[in-house]
């Protein structure tokens, strides 16, 4: 049976996909279509991780076997051909050390085409900060998962609000225990405990950066 | 007539009413010197025995051999946390998965380390798994909590012998979390291969917990995260149920309590988990579990040991949020026994210790049988 980019994307063909992604380049397929059917795929896997018809290592995998295909398709790009779609921050919080979440995270936003420099774990309130301007990030994601971790994140938006740029970026919070009220209490622009649905979030709001700008 | 420990918890665990529901506790090293200092008592064990009333002594475990030789950073990091080196994490320093214990993150909070390196993720062949050699369970002093445990406890308080991370957790901290997960998908001879190996010292180690005289055989897997599995179910079907089955096979034959603790969500899976034969389960968690919907579907076939929030309630509410929710907690879930209660898990450096107070006032108050709620 022919396995279609983005049903092997789906069904986590990792030993598969190389060969795949290939013979798509050989048959005279564009690059940039190519791009398009891994992320169809990856899409669906998100919306199968939100029915909780699959599950975090089927997330894991399928961005596995997405980072293989982009490995393989990434020299056949033209130069400027791949352009930004937003730039983030993002990192494990000061005393936070859980980075799983975090890094399927990125993977997924990686792939959605998202410029992301990542800090890594035990990051402080102040580093998220230095490096966002220094980046010139849209976006700050915070990945936090102990409930002693979190609080910290109030201390984030306050340096920003002390600097006069808490405009500048849009702020996320993101851990398997953060609660809808995080972004009342800490306000953050948004609070998810649901890596999927952070991603979601991020597309929307480069999605209305791009359009505020034309 | 007041009854022992030992006898209330039995008694739970045979799905009767006791004098009262059993109290559990897990505080981090901060947490514990407020309560002391709110409660003006100086050691741990008259605060969580005589003043908290709780039901569980420590468990019964293995740690590192008498002749054992710790690591300078090692003890030093004990010593700053207040843990006795041979029983705190000496397993993960004999068994080789390092951890940065130069910064201890988050005051207080004992165990939030960062690993540094899993000594079986670089092992590309299934001979490799096979040659690696396990601590040695017949090292002398072995066994010497467990028997300093049973000898102290037994009488008056069911005691629990404690296999901690057993395959999953194990696994991924030998492997790798990616790598074992990836195992699981694409390396299937290299997964079975790391679930015998530790399949085969946990049946050991259980065994001899149980000659020793445990009343129950406790282990600790995370599978959930705040929504759903780990993993996949079918895999977790494949791979992990088989083994829990064979575990578990032993303390039940011996007539022990199997004891399942996993954070998180893992509600597809209690049933699987009845079937592999465990007793009671803990947490759970209340911020993502339903425990008065497990009470109804399983509440006849396992004990709850579930607890007050410490991911919401108890750091983040007010004494009212958690009298509230303790009651309602006793009110759908004490009646009949098989109920348990204390904290849903570690309480944390930050969380205000009346709220812990009024947990544990509100269960020696609300927690006596006939359960009478206002």
């Amino acid at each position: 049976m022919k396995t279609s980019l983005s049903q092997a994307i789906v069904n986590m063909k990792f030993d598969e996909i190389e060969a795949l992604v290939q013979k798509a380049l050989v048959a005279g397929k564009s690059p940039l279509r190519i791009l398009d059917e891994l992320r169809s795929g990856l899409d669906i896997v998100g919306k199968k991780f939100e029915k909780q018809e699959y599950f975090l290592s089927d997330l894991y995998m399928a961005a596995e076997t997405m980072k293989r295909a982009l490995d393989v398709l990434r020299p056949h790009f033209k130069k400027g051909e791949i352009k930004s779609k937003g730039r983030i921050v993002i990192g494990s919080m000061e005393g936070d050390i859980h980075d799983f979440g975090k890094n399927i995270v990125i993977s997924l936003l990686l792939s959605h085409g998202l410029e992301v420099y990542d800090l890594g774990i035990d990051v402080s309130p102040a580093k998220f900060v230095s490096e966002a301007i220094r980046v010139n990030a849209d976006i700050i994601g915070v990945s936090a998962l102990l409930s002693a971790t979190q609080p910290k994140t109030k201390e984030l938006i306050d340096e920003l609000n002390s600097r006069g740029i808490r405009n500048r970026f849009k702020v996320i919070l993101g851990g398997a225990g953060v609660q809808k009220e995080a972004v009342e209490w800490w306000g953050v622009d948004a609070a998810v405990n649901d890596g999927v649905k952070g991603v979601d979030i991020i597309k929307s709001w480069v999605e209305e950066k791009k359009n505020a700008k034309k | 007539m007041p009854k022992s420990s030992r006898e209330r918890v039995l008694t739970t665990l045979e799905h009767r009413e006791p004098d009262r529901v059993p109290l559990s506790g897990n505080f981090d090293t901060y947490i514990m010197s407020m309560l002391k200092k709110h409660y003006g008592v100086a050691n741990s064990r008259e605060l969580e025995f005589s003043v908290l009333g709780l039901d569980f002594p420590p468990p019964a475990k293995v740690v590192a051999p008498r002749n054992w030789v710790p690591s300078d950073d090692y003890v030093e990091f004990c010593n700053k946390i207040g843990v006795e080196p041979r029983s705190a994490y000496a397993d993960y320093e004999e068994w080789g998965i390092e951890r940065n214990l130069r910064k201890i993150l988050v005051e207080g909070g004992q165990g939030t380390f960062i690993f540094t390196r899993h000594p079986w993720e670089h092992l590309t062949e299934v001979s490799q798994i096979d040659e690696v050699e396990l601590p040695d369970l017949d090292a002398p002093g072995r066994w010497d909590l467990a028997e300093k445990v049973i000898k102290e406890y037994k009488e008056d308080y069911l005691v629990t012998g404690l296999l901690g991370h057993v395959l999953w957790t194990a696994g991924w901290e030998l492997r790798g979390m990616y790598t074992f997960m990836k195992d699981l998908y694409v390396n299937e001879k290299m997964a079975e291969a790391i679930l015998d190996k530790l399949l085969s010292y946990m049946k050991e180690v259980c065994k001899v917990l149980i000659d020793m005289g445990v009343d129950i055989i406790r282990v600790n897997e995370d599978w959930g995260t705040q929504t759903q599995l780990f993993i996949n179910t079918n895999l977790w079907k494949k791979y992990f149920k088989p083994r829990y089955k064979a575990l578990f096979n032993i303390p039940k034959k011996a007539g022990v309590f199997v004891y399942f603790h996993s954070d998180g969500n893992i509600t597809p899976i209690v049933g699987d988990l009845i079937d592999c034969g465990i007793d009671v389960l803990n947490p759970v968690q209340p911020e993502c579990m339903n425990p008065v919907e497990i009470k109804s579907k399983y509440g006849d076939k396992i004990t709850i040991h579930t607890g007050c929030s410490v991911q919401r309630t108890l750091p983040y509410g007010t004494i009212e949020d958690v009298r509230k929710e303790v009651l309602e907690a006793i009110k759908n879930l004490a009646p009949g026994g098989g109920f348990m209660y204390g904290t849903s898990h570690r309480v944390l450096y930050g969380t205000p210790v009346e709220n812990v107070v009024t947990l544990y006032e509100t269960c020696h108050k609300y927690g006596r049988y006939p359960i009478k709620i206002p």
